[in-house]
């Protein structure tokens, strides 16, 4: 492991996952593979999914296997988790926001986001992410 | 509660950030004086910071408004409701801040509600009386109530 490596291992990254937008059977995602790829950016320390009240038990339960903290809402998911996003934002012990998402609305968290000094990085699937948001953030991973 | 800024301390529990969630407030039915609203809150605190979020169809006629009876416009591309949630979440970790007063009539904003009180601040929710949703009522610590300019049924 090289010196870059290592810096980049001492980064600590808060990731949420925007469920009803991503975790759907036509887009068939690998999170073991997200959580790999997000690993290469430093050490998660906080993995959040967030879910609606159609959450099937065995969905909850595979995000739990997974290592995600699953918070559930009632009706749209948006407002919840970029709450939860913006206490990492001001948490001084997070230097990577990571959102798992493919939704235009979440551009102003990541303009504060970065606005705060933190790092963003988007992991979205190829059909469907915002320009706008692949635009805004640092880095985006294509899974 | 107080903080310590750069230049000495600033009382802060009498500082109040007001957000008005433009698109779900003024409408042609409901005819909200927007300066009132500044006004009666006034009575609970300070108001150091005051925004109307608006969406793009938003006129200048009103942007320009907004500004005039005191509000910080913001326009918003996306869902108004993300932007206003980051919105008080920065003031909600903002030390000279101590209530924090929205006006919607928005359930789906409730879990703001929440998370202000979780973070020892206290949440005021403004509106009419007729047009308050009961689960941020019921979330909120305080209420303040505004009277429409006229009333059209």
């Amino acid at each position: 492991m090289g010196l870059f490596d290592f810096l980049k291992r001492g980064k600590k990254i808060a990731i949420f996952v925007d469920g009803p937008n991503v975790i759907r059977k036509d887009v068939n995602v690998d999170l073991d593979e997200v959580k790999k790829k997000v690993s290469k950016y430093g050490r998660i320390v906080k993995a959040y999914v967030f879910l609606d009240q159609y959450a099937s038990d065995k969905l909850i339960y595979a995000m739990k296997m997974h290592g995600f903290t699953p918070v559930f809402s009632k009706g749209d998911v948006d407002i919840v988790m970029s709450i939860y996003a913006m206490e990492s934002v001001f948490d001084n012990g997070i230097d990577i926001v990571s959102l798992m998402t493919r939704d235009t609305d979440y551009r102003p968290l990541i303009v504060k986001a970065k606005e705060r000094g933190k790092e963003t990085l988007i992991v979205a699937t190829k059909p469907g992410l915002s320009v706008a948001l692949k635009n805004t953030a640092d880095n985006v991973i294509m899974i | 509660m107080f903080c310590n800024g750069l230049f000495g301390s600033c009382k802060n529990d009498d500082n109040i950030a007001l957000f008005v969630d433009g698109p779900n407030v003024i409408t042609r039915k409901s005819n909200f004086d927007l300066r009132a609203v500044i006004k009666e809150t006034s009575k609970s605190g300070n108001v150091k910071v005051a925004k109307v979020f608006l969406d793009q169809y938003a006129s200048d006629k009103l942007i320009e408004a907004m500004t005039n009876q005191g509000y910080d416009p913001r326009i918003c591309i996306s869902d108004i409701d993300v932007a206003l949630a980051i919105g008080v979440m920065e003031q909600v970790f903002n030390p000279c801040i101590g209530k924090i007063a929205i006006m919607t009539t928005n359930p789906e904003l409730l879990p703001v509600f929440n998370k202000i009180k979780e973070h020892g601040k206290k949440a005021i929710l403004v509106g009419a009386n007729d047009t308050l949703n009961v689960d941020l009522k019921k979330a909120a610590d305080a209420l303040i109530l505004v009277k429409h300019k006229n009333w059209r049924a």
